[in-house]
């Protein structure tokens, strides 16, 4: 090669290293025991169920922007109303108990020791207290979210797990700033696991025999059949939809997700289904079949793991 | 109507002609630049980390917030905070608090009702208020319960949910105050419609 050419390699390797994507960190199946965390700190801000907002784009500029936020607003709004009933119906249900069974019913023994402590926090002042009297420790941290897509067609439950080595409490933005370059990077906690579980639920199939009638899309009517026979459905839903997350965080943990098999990867028998407006899609995206079990189906999209109902894939 | 025009018929020029220059301008571009950075930087200051609401952001803060009804006539009635969560949520990284919103609530409820001893004792419960974040503002909700004495039948517990959502535009205390008034006074009047003998 000329030396020209040899001298452009590392640039070229500069450029086109913004276009690879870093790797999810994964924790050896076999990690020993002082590799894995020593704790579960599960994340809930919420004090109740919520609802996703709804993205409005309403070109830019300064009058875009106002017409965007007025139409958000009262979006939001109507969203907050909706939710009233289906927020009062749930008042006795605790979402941190639901999920604390079910994380100990399924144990990440494979990212967790198995005397690992669990503890559930609401906001960051408590999650530095946790951090206080661990540090440095690795710990695995579990931020769960319950809520409805925008036009309440969806329930989920999904969790964002992070497990990390903390080598001290984080160090809020002041003392960030007052950190050589060196010292910011040793007090910045090192990925060691991550990955993010969805559960989602249908009130009603989307598709097919009982499918939405014509006119019925209005997010108010499907917030009505959540809220009916005391959301019993919705109650049905947010168990399953935890037990779903937290056997997924298990499994995934212990490399035990199924995968499309490597001879079917590349042809027509690729086991795959269009999934039905998940998270902010607005199309119908085809994703791959990892397993089904009764009723509800695996599947893989955009890199995350969601256990589905019959009523969000076609076939 | 042109500003030659005006002038020529000897009027005043508009209110928005721009100033002639008097002479050597002795800040400079560098100098404004330099101004303008220092004061960023001593203003920054300011931005505290958390946002904390006193009394005066929330009560009375707008004329048209109405009122609870007047003349009602309730039960002697137990205050408990449930709440398991003091702040009330985030603007952006900064926690927001009001931590006189629990006895805020129980002084404007005795402040509206007569007590009657004939009518049943309640106990009436401060249960969640919390802040939603949303593209372009915030909601508020806050709900109460009111239960008759506890060894009643648990199904009568009433609640009474106030919500409050809109643009945030400054996120200033004053505004963040509204969004809690207009919530908890809500919350009242339900709690009033539902518990109360208003007539």
């Amino acid at each position: 090669m000329p030396p020209l050419l040899r001298s452009l390699v590392p640039v070229a390797i500069l450029l086109l290293s913004a276009c690879a994507t870093a790797p999810v960190p994964r924790l050896a199946v076999d990690a020993r025991e002082d590799e894995k965390a020593v704790a579960v700190v599960l994340w809930i801000e919420q004090s109740e169920i919520s609802v996703d907002d709804v993205n409005v784009n309403a070109g830019g500029g300064l009058i875009g922007a106002l017409i965007e936020a007025g139409i958000e607003s009262t979006m939001a709004r109507n969203r907050q109303r909706a939710l009233g009933p289906l927020r009062d119906a749930l008042v006795d249900f605790d979402l941190e108990t639901t999920m604390t069974e079910a994380l100990r019913a399924h144990w990440p023994d494979a990212l967790v020791r198995d005397d690992g402590r669990l503890s559930v926090v609401r906001n960051r002042e408590q999650w530095l207290g946790v951090l206080e009297g661990m540090v440095p420790a690795r710990i695995l941290l579990l931020r769960a979210r319950y809520a409805f897509l925008p036009d309440f067609d969806i329930a989920y439950v999904a969790i964002d797990a992070d497990l990390s080595h903390y080598p001290r409490i984080p160090p809020e933005p002041a003392e960030r700033n007052r950190m050589s370059s060196r010292e910011r990077k040793a007090a910045e906690p090192t990925p060691v696991h991550r990955g993010r579980y969805f559960s989602s639920h249908v009130r009603s199939p989307l598709f097919g025999p009982g499918g939405r009638e014509k006119g019925t899309t209005d997010f108010q009517v499907n917030a009505t059949r959540w809220a009916e026979d005391g959301a019993l459905a919705l109650r049905h839903a947010l168990r399953l939809g935890a037990n779903e997350v937290a056997g997924l965080l298990q499994r995934d943990g212990r490399a035990a997700v199924p995968e499309v098999p490597e001879p079917l990867r590349n042809g027509p028998r690729r086991p795959r289904a269009m999934l039905v407006n998940i998270h902010g899609t607005t199309n119908l995206p085809y994703v791959d079949l990892l397993e089904r079990r009764d009723d509800r189906s695996l599947v893989r999209f955009v890199g995350d793991v969601h256990w589905v109902g019959d009523g969000l894939i076609w076939p | 109507m042109p500003l030659a025009a005006v002038r020529k018929a000897g009027g005043k020029g508009p209110d928005c002609a721009l100033p002639q220059p008097t002479g050597t301008d002795r800040t400079g571009p560098l100098g404004r630049y330099l101004l303008m950075m220092l004061l960023a930087a001593v203003l920054s200051g300011c931005v505290t980390r958390d946002v904390q609401l006193r009394p005066g952001h929330v009560r009375g803060s707008s004329p048209q917030l109405a009122s609870l009804p007047g003349g009602c006539r309730l039960g002697a009635f137990d205050w408990v905070d449930r709440r398991h969560r003091q702040e009330l949520g985030y603007l952006g990284r900064h926690a927001v608090h009001y931590p006189q919103l629990a006895e805020w609530i129980e002084a404007e409820l005795r402040a509206a009702v007569l007590e009657d001893p004939s009518m049943p004792v309640l106990q009436i419960e401060l249960l969640h208020a919390y802040l939603e974040s949303h593209p372009s503002g915030h909601s508020l909700n806050l709900v109460l319960r009111s239960r008759e004495p506890i060894d009643a039948d648990p199904a009568a517990a009433q609640l009474h949910r106030g919500q409050s959502t809109g643009i945030t535009w400054f996120g200033s205390q004053a505004e963040l105050g509204r969004y809690v008034e207009s919530a908890a006074r809500e919350a009242m009047r339900e709690l009033l419609r539902g518990r109360a003998d208003c007539r």
